[in-house]
C-alpha cells in the first residue's frame, strides 16, 4: 500500500506531499477533492508515470497520451537539468515499510538516482549508472556503467517475493491499476484474451476470460449487488476467440444483454469490480479519476461501501458530494485531501477536514454537505496559512 | 411550555454546567433575552422555573444537535445561498425534529430557538443576512416544525447587547450603525471592545447574563432590524406553539 507520495517536478506537482510531511499517512481508501486545476489528475499521473518508469517505458506512457516530455516537466523548476523526483512510502506489510525514491531526467529519460530503503536499512541504490543491490545476508551485487532508461529493478533479476524489491517492482509493474485514462467504450468492444485490462479498459473481457470460474462468480455475485435486476454476468468468447461480457435482465423476457449495450456507468463498474476481485494480492491499487461519472447515486452509495471494505487501496478523485456524504465523519476525516494551488502556484495538499471551515461544520453537517456549504476560496486560504505555519515551524526546527 | 435552545458558545445562549446533582443549563445574555420577551406573554420565567426544577429548558449543544443527524435527508445549497446557510438550515431541521419529538412525547407546547452569529469575522452584507434568516426558516418548515425561531444578530450578539445599553440611557438613541460593524474580534474597533468600552470592564457570561436578567438591558427597547426580524419570529412561533392535547 502506498502511505505517501512525494514528488518534484512534475507538472503543477513540486515540492509537493500527499499528504503533507509529519501528518498521518494516506488511508487504504484516499479521496481527493479541489478545484478544476489543482493538480488532483496529476497525482495519478504521476502515480501511473512511476509504473511505467519500474517498467522502463516511459516514452510509452508519453505516446498513450500523445505529450511530448516537455509537457511533464513543471514550470517552477529552475535548474539547467530537468530532473523529476519522487520519493514513495511503501507499506509493504504491518511491519515493514519501504522509501522508493528515484531521480529520472525528463529531457535525456535517464534515471540518475534510485534508492529503496527498508525499516532504514538500503536495498538498492542506483547512482550515476552504478547500481549496487543488497538482498538478505549476501554480498552486494555491484553493477556499473548502466545506462537505465526506467528503474534499476526492471534491468536487473532480483528474487521472488516475499523478496521486498520484488515485492516493490510487482506493486508498480502490476498491481496498480489506473482509470485516468477510462473509456467505458473500449470495454464494449469484443477483445483478445489478455494478462491485465488496458489503459482505457480495452481487454477488460479479454483479462476477465483468463480469471477462472470462482472470481468470475465472484464478479457476478458482486455485479448482482449493485444492480439487483440482473443476473448471470459472463464471459464469453466468440468465433475469432474474443471475448465479451454479457448478463441477463431479472424481466419476465429474461433478455440477454451484450456488452456493446452495457451503459457506461455498469461498465465503469463491472472495470472496478472485476479489478478488485481478480485481486490475489493485498497490495493492489486502483486509480480512479472522477470516480462518479456516470453512475447512478444509489450505485455509487454502494460502490463506495464495497471500496471502503476492500482489500485495495483506492485513491480517487472527485468533485460529488454524494461521495463524500457516504462515508462516515471518521473515515472522511482520514481520507479526504484537499488539493489547492498555493500562493506561487504548486500544488499542495492537506485534510480536508484539517482546515477549520470544514471542521467547524462537520457533525451538524455530513462531509458532504460541509464540501458543498464551505467557500473554496476560504478553504485555501486556510490551508495556505497552515502551510506556511509548517513551514515556519520546519524552518525553526532546522534553526 | 417549553423552551428548546442551541447556540455558538457560553456567552450567547448558554451551556450545561457540571452541579452536584448532574448537569444544569447555565443561560446566557441570549437565553435571558428570550425569556424576558416570552415572560411578557407567560408572565412567568422560563429560565426562573427551569432552575428551579421545572424542566421546562432543553439546551443542546453543538455536539448535541450533530448527534442527531441521521443519514438522511441529504441537504444541497440553492442557488442563491452563500456558504454557511446550509449549515443554517440543516441546523434548524434538525433541532425542529427535536422539538417536534419533545411536543409528542410530552404534550407541551414547545418554542425552539437557533441561535448563531451571523458573521465573525467580517460585517454581513444586509442580503447576506436574510440569506441566512430565510435558510434557518427553511430547516424548520422542513421538519414540519412550526414554531422555530431564527436567532441571528447582525453581526454578533454584542451589537444587540450595546444597542440595549444605549437605548436603556437614551431610548431615542440611533442604533442601527451597530450592524454595520465588523463581527472581528480582533479589529481595533471590535464589538467586544466596544461593550467593554461602555461598561468599563470586560463582561464575563454571567455578567452579561445579569446585565438582562437584572433589567439594565431591556431587550423590549432593542430595535434593530436582525432583533427585530427575530422578536417577530419569536411572536408568531408563539401564535403557532402547538397546545397541550389535553
Amino acid at each position: 500500500m502506498i502511505r505517501r507520495i512525494q514528488i518534484d517536478n512534475f507538472k503543477s506537482l513540486d515540492g509537493f506531499s500527499l499528504p503533507p510531511v509529519g501528518t498521518q499517512p494516506l488511508a487504504n481508501f484516499t479521496c481527493l477533492i479541489g478545484a478544476n486545476g489543482s493538480g488532483k489528475t496529476s497525482v495519478l499521473q504521476v502515480l501511473d508515470f512511476l509504473c511505467y518508469f519500474m517498467r522502463g517505458d516511459i516514452r510509452a506512457w508519453l505516446k498513450d497520451r500523445g505529450w511530448e516530455d516537455d509537457r511533464l516537466s513543471s514550470s517552477f523548476d529552475s535548474s539547467p537539468v530537468d530532473l523529476f523526483k519522487a520519493s514513495i512510502l511503501i507499506q509493504l506489510d504491518p511491519s515493514t515499510q519501504a522509501e522508493w525514491s528515484v531521480h529520472y531526467n525528463l529531457y535525456t529519460s535517464e534515471c540518475y538516482e534510485e534508492k529503496i530503503v527498508i525499516n532504514g536499512d538500503t536495498f538498492l541504490e542506483v547512482k550515476d549508472g552504478d547500481v549496487t543491490i543488497l538482498e538478505g545476508n549476501g554480498p552486494p551485487r555491484i553493477f556499473t556503467e548502466l545506462s537505465l532508461r526506467g528503474s534499476a529493478l526492471e534491468a536487473l533479476q532480483v528474487g521472488p517475493a516475499p523478496n521486498p524489491l520484488r515485492v516493490i517492482k510487482e506493486l508498480f509493474s502490476n498491481n496498480i491499476a489506473t482509470f485516468e485514462l477510462f473509456s467505458p467504450h473500449a470495454v464494449k468492444r469484443h477483445s483478445p484474451h489478455s494478462k491485465n485490462m488496458g489503459k482505457r479498459g480495452e481487454n477488460l473481457a479479454g483479462f476477465a476470460a483468463d480469471l477462472g470460474t470462482a472470481i468470475q462468480r465472484r464478479i457476478s455475485d458482486r455485479m448482482r449487488e449493485f444492480y439487483p435486476s440482473i443476473q448471470n454476468v459472463q464471459v464469453a468468447d466468440d468465433r475469432e476467440l474474443k471475448s465479451f461480457f454479457l448478463f441477463e435482465s431479472e424481466n419476465f423476457l429474461r433478455e440477454v444483454v451484450y456488452s456493446p449495450h452495457f451503459s457506461d456507468g455498469f461498465t465503469r463498474i463491472l472495470a472496478i469490480v472485476t479489478q478488485v476481485e481478480s485481486s490475489n494480492v493485498s497490495n493492489r491499487v486502483l486509480l480512479l479519476d472522477e470516480v462518479e461519472d456516470g453512475i447512478h447515486p444509489e450505485v455509487m452509495a454502494k460502490l463506495i461501501d464495497y471500496l471502503v471494505n476492500s482489500n485495495t487501496q483506492v485513491i480517487a478523485t472527485t468533485h460529488s458530494p454524494l461521495i463524500l456524504n457516504y462515508l462516515t465523519d471518521d473515515q472522511a476525516r482520514k481520507s479526504v485531501l484537499f488539493l489547492y494551488r498555493n500562493w506561487e502556484g504548486r500544488s499542495r495538499s492537506c485534510r480536508y477536514f484539517d482546515l477549520p471551515s470544514a471542521k467547524s461544520k462537520l457533525g451538524i453537517l455530513g462531509p458532504g454537505e460541509v464540501y458543498v456549504d464551505t467557500s473554496i476560496e476560504q478553504l485555501i486560504r486556510e490551508a495556505e496559512e497552515m502551510e506556511r505555519g509548517a513551514s515556519a515551524q520546519a524552518g525553526a526546527v532546522a534553526q | 411550555m417549553i423552551l428548546v435552545l442551541s447556540g455558538e458558545g457560553p456567552t450567547d445562549i448558554g451551556t450545561q454546567e457540571q452541579v452536584v446533582t448532574g448537569w444544569e443549563f447555565a443561560p446566557g445574555p441570549m437565553a435571558w433575552i428570550i425569556d424576558k420577551l416570552l415572560e411578557q406573554k407567560t408572565n412567568y420565567s422560563l429560565l426562573e422555573l427551569n432552575a428551579n426544577g421545572g424542566d421546562c429548558v432543553d439546551f443542546l449543544n453543538e455536539g448535541e444537535l450533530a448527534a442527531l443527524r441521521g443519514s438522511k435527508p441529504f441537504f444541497l445549497p440553492r442557488g442563491d445561498d452563500t456558504p454557511g446557510n446550509v449549515s443554517l438550515r440543516k441546523g434548524a431541521y434538525l433541532l425542529g425534529k427535536h422539538a417536534k419529538g419533545i411536543v409528542s412525547e410530552r404534550n407541551s407546547p414547545v418554542i425552539a430557538v437557533f441561535f448563531r452569529d451571523a458573521d465573525r469575522t467580517n460585517s454581513t452584507p444586509r442580503t447576506e443576512w436574510e440569506g441566512k434568516f430565510a435558510a434557518m426558516i427553511q430547516g424548520f418548515v422542513r421538519a414540519d416544525f412550526q414554531s422555530g425561531v431564527p436567532m441571528i444578530p447582525r453581526p454578533k450578539s454584542e451589537a444587540w447587547m450595546l444597542c440595549g445599553l444605549l437605548k436603556g440611557t437614551n431610548a431615542k438613541e440611533d442604533c442601527d450603525w451597530l450592524e454595520d460593524e465588523s463581527g472581528n474580534d480582533d479589529s481595533p474597533k471590535s464589538l467586544k471592545g466596544q461593550l467593554a468600552d461602555h461598561l468599563h470592564y470586560r463582561p464575563t457570561r454571567d455578567q452579561q447574563s445579569e446585565l438582562v436578567s437584572g433589567g439594565e438591558i431591556d431587550p423590549t427597547l432593542i430595535d434593530l432590524p436582525s432583533f427585530i426580524a427575530f422578536r417577530d419570529e419569536l411572536d408568531r412561533a408563539y401564535a403557532n406553539a402547538a397546545p397541550p392535547l389535553n
